[in-house]
């Protein structure tokens, strides 16, 4: 994984904020958590009520990311802001699928129509 | 170290090392592992799998086995060959029973941050076992039939 303070990228579409992940491997523990602590900061931080998490740069993802983006999705629901994930790979589909988290986030292809189902 | 250590069909890749219980120290071993399947002519989806089903085995083992102990260790024994996978990741714990382990699918534990790892494992390998003490798991991976 890279460095601190680069796991994040962000960006606006029309009123959502667009987080794009950095890291192409979310597989240590470390790292991991670096990359929880922006997104929760950013997510504390957010003045919008639409956020998308892009993961068109991730080719893996351990179970402890997923734990991290259901923290995301709960403190999300807490200030009422709208979550939706997308540029996620076949390989890790599948791991949402086999965890049936496919079921609990909004998941789209590409990042436009992630904004516009939010 | 890595050996050729089945000169007969089919050739079989091995690997046994052991390692303190700190998170990191096994990844030059999966990087090989992973390496070896993809000079063998794994397609990448059974790659990606392993990869899983070794990152997820490893972690289980440092932070639930021996709960993060540099001082206690871990065992990962790795065949790869054309047609199979064989991991095997032992830990010091005193082992776990899958079945007490809630079931992060169901309904109300679907939002539950934790618990998905051996869930995980399960559902990218072909065959996946423990020992009765529950300190060792074994997995293997078949190729996946091209679609």
């Amino acid at each position: 994984m890279s460095n601190a303070q680069t796991r994040i990228m962000s960006h606006y579409i029309d009123d959502a904020i667009v987080a794009t992940c950095m890291d192409t491997r979310l597989n240590d523990e470390i790292g991991i958590q670096q990359w929880g602590e922006e997104l929760y900061a950013l997510v504390d931080r957010l003045k919008s009520k639409k956020l998308v998490i892009n993961f068109q740069n991730v080719i893996f993802m351990s179970s402890s990311s997923l734990r991290v983006l259901i923290t995301v999705n709960s403190r999300c629901k807490g200030k009422g802001i709208k979550l939706a994930l997308c540029g996620i790979n076949d390989n890790i589909m599948e791991a949402f699928k086999i965890t049936r988290l496919d079921s609990v986030f909004k998941i789209k292809k590409g990042e436009m129509e992630a904004v516009k189902s939010l | 170290m890595p050996s050729t250590a089945d000169p007969s069909n089919p050739p079989v890749w091995k690997i046994d090392q052991t390692f303190p219980s700190v998170f990191g120290k096994a990844s030059r071993l999966i990087d090989d592992v992973l390496a070896q399947m993809t000079s063998l002519g794994w397609n990448g989806r059974d790659v990606f799998a392993v990869n899983m089903a070794l990152e997820e085995s490893i972690t289980n083992a440092i932070e639930h086995g021996n709960h993060c102990n540099p001082e206690k260790h871990f065992q990962v024994t790795c065949t790869v060959s054309e047609k199979l996978v064989f991991i095997r990741v032992r830990d010091e714990g005193k082992g776990f029973r899958r079945d007490l382990v809630p079931n992060p699918t169901d309904d109300e534990n679907l939002e539950t941050p934790s618990g998905r790892g051996t869930l995980l494992i399960q559902g990218f390998m072909t065959r996946v076992r423990y020992n009765d003490a529950g300190n060792e798991i074994t997995m293997e991976k078949e190729p996946t039939p091209a679609s």
